[in-house]
C-alpha cells in the first residue's frame, strides 16, 4: 500500500483490512498522539483520546470519500474528541473551561512526563489562557507548521477568519512572554 | 572603513556526504513537527500500542453499548411479545366462538334469550343457520304438524 488512495481502499476492504489498518496506526499513531497531548496536555488523557480517535477512524473510514485528504480527516477526529473530551472533564471535575485549562497548564509542573523549564510552562498556560479556536491555530501552525489551507479543512474554518485567529493568538503569547520576561 | 577583502574559504577541504543537508533539514523538520519541547512520553510507549488494543476497545464498546441498552433492547422485546400475545389472544377467541357453541350455550339454559334476540342471532351473517335447517325440513316440518297456513301467519 503506497498512497493514500490504496491505504484508504485497503481499510475498505474486509480481506485487507488488518494489514492496513497496521499500517494506518503505525504512520500516524505519533503525529496524531502529539497532537492530542498539545490538547489535552496530560497523558494518560491523550493516551485514552487516541485510541477513542483510532476506534472512530476504524469504524468510520467506509464514510470517508475522500473529499478531503485522509491525514486531514483524522487529525478532525482526533480534534474533536479532544474537544469532548475536555468538555466532559469540565462537566465533571470543573466549573468552567477556562479553570481546567488553567489547571491542567499548572499541573505540567508535576506532571512526570513534562520536563520543560519555567518558561515552557508559562508558555503552555499562556497557551491555555487563549479562546479555543485560537489556540488550535496556534499549536498547529506555531508548532506543528501545518498549512492553513490544511488547518482550514481540519477545523472546518475560513482563510480568513484562521488567519486573523492566528495573528490575535501570535500577538497575545508575544505580549504575555514579554511580560514574563520583564518581571 | 569598508574592507572589501573576500573571506577565502576551501570549499574543497571539507566533504559531506551527498543529499546530507536535505536530509538534515527533513530530520529536524519531523522532529520539530511531532513533539512539542517538555513533552514527555513512557519509555517504549508508541512501540506498545498496537492494533490489538484498539480491536480491544472496539470489542469492550460494544459490550458496553450492549449492556447500556439491555435494558431498552428488553422493554422493547417485552413490547413486542406482549403485542403479538395479545392479538393472539384475540384472535383466539374470535376464531373459537362458533355458531354450535352458540347453540349448545343457549340449550342449557344459561343464557336466557326473547324472540327478538334469537331474530338477531339468525339474522346476523356470522350464524350460517341456513345449513343447519334446510328448507325441506321446513317443508316436512308443515307436513308432520298441523299447522296451517293461518297459523303460521298468525304466530
Amino acid at each position: 500500500m503506497k498512497n493514500e488512495f490504496q491505504l484508504v481502499a485497503g481499510l475498505k476492504d474486509k480481506a485487507t483490512q488488518d494489514q492496513a489498518f497496521d499500517i494506518l496506526l503505525n504512520q500516524y499513531k505519533e503525529p496524531l498522539y502529539w497532537h492530542i497531548r498539545k490538547i489535552v496536555l496530560n497523558h494518560d488523557d491523550a493516551d485514552d483520546v487516541l485510541q477513542n480517535t483510532f476506534v472512530k477512524i476504524f469504524k468510520g473510514i467506509k464514510k470517508f470519500k475522500g473529499d478531503s485528504k485522509l491525514y486531514t480527516w483524522m487529525y478532525r477526529i482526533a480534534t474533536n474528541e479532544s474537544l469532548n473530551f475536555l468538555k466532559l472533564k469540565t462537566k465533571k471535575y470543573f466549573n468552567s473551561s477556562e479553570e481546567m485549562m488553567k489547571t491542567l497548564a499548572n499541573n505540567l509542573k508535576e506532571d512526570p512526563y513534562f520536563d520543560g523549564d519555567e518558561l515552557q510552562i508559562k508558555l503552555q498556560i499562556l497557551i491555555s489562557k487563549l479562546p479555543e479556536k485560537q489556540k488550535l491555530v496556534f499549536q498547529m501552525k506555531y508548532e506543528q507548521n501545518m498549512k492553513f489551507k490544511d488547518i482550514s479543512e481540519i477545523l472546518g474554518t475560513s482563510l480568513g477568519a484562521l488567519k486573523a485567529s492566528y495573528h490575535i493568538a501570535v500577538k497575545k503569547i508575544k505580549n504575555g512572554i514579554g511580560k514574563i520576561q520583564t518581571f | 572603513m569598508k574592507s572589501n577583502k573576500k573571506i577565502l574559504i576551501n570549499k574543497k577541504r571539507f566533504l559531506i556526504p551527498l543529499g546530507y543537508f536535505n536530509s538534515v533539514k527533513r530530520k529536524l523538520t519531523k522532529k520539530s513537527f511531532l513533539k512539542p519541547r517538555g513533552f514527555q512520553v513512557p519509555i517504549k510507549y508508541f512501540e506498545t500500542l498496537d492494533k490489538q488494543q484498539i480491536y480491544n476497545r472496539i470489542y469492550i464498546d460494544k459490550i458496553k453499548y450492549l449492556k447500556s441498552n439491555f435494558y431498552k433492547f428488553s422493554l422493547v422485546a417485552a413490547m413486542f411479545v406482549g403485542i403479538v400475545y395479545i392479538s393472539n389472544y384475540f384472535e383466539n377467541i374470535n376464531n373459537n366462538i362458533n355458531s354450535d357453541d352458540i347453540i349448545n350455550y343457549v340449550n342449557q339454559d344459561i343464557l336466557i334469550l326473547d324472540n327478538y334476540q334469537y331474530t338477531e342471532i339468525l339474522n346476523s351473517n356470522n350464524l350460517n343457520y341456513k345449513n343447519l335447517i334446510s328448507e325441506a325440513d321446513i317443508e316436512n316440518y308443515f307436513v308432520e304438524s298441523s299447522y296451517d297456513l293461518k297459523n303460521l301467519i298468525f304466530e
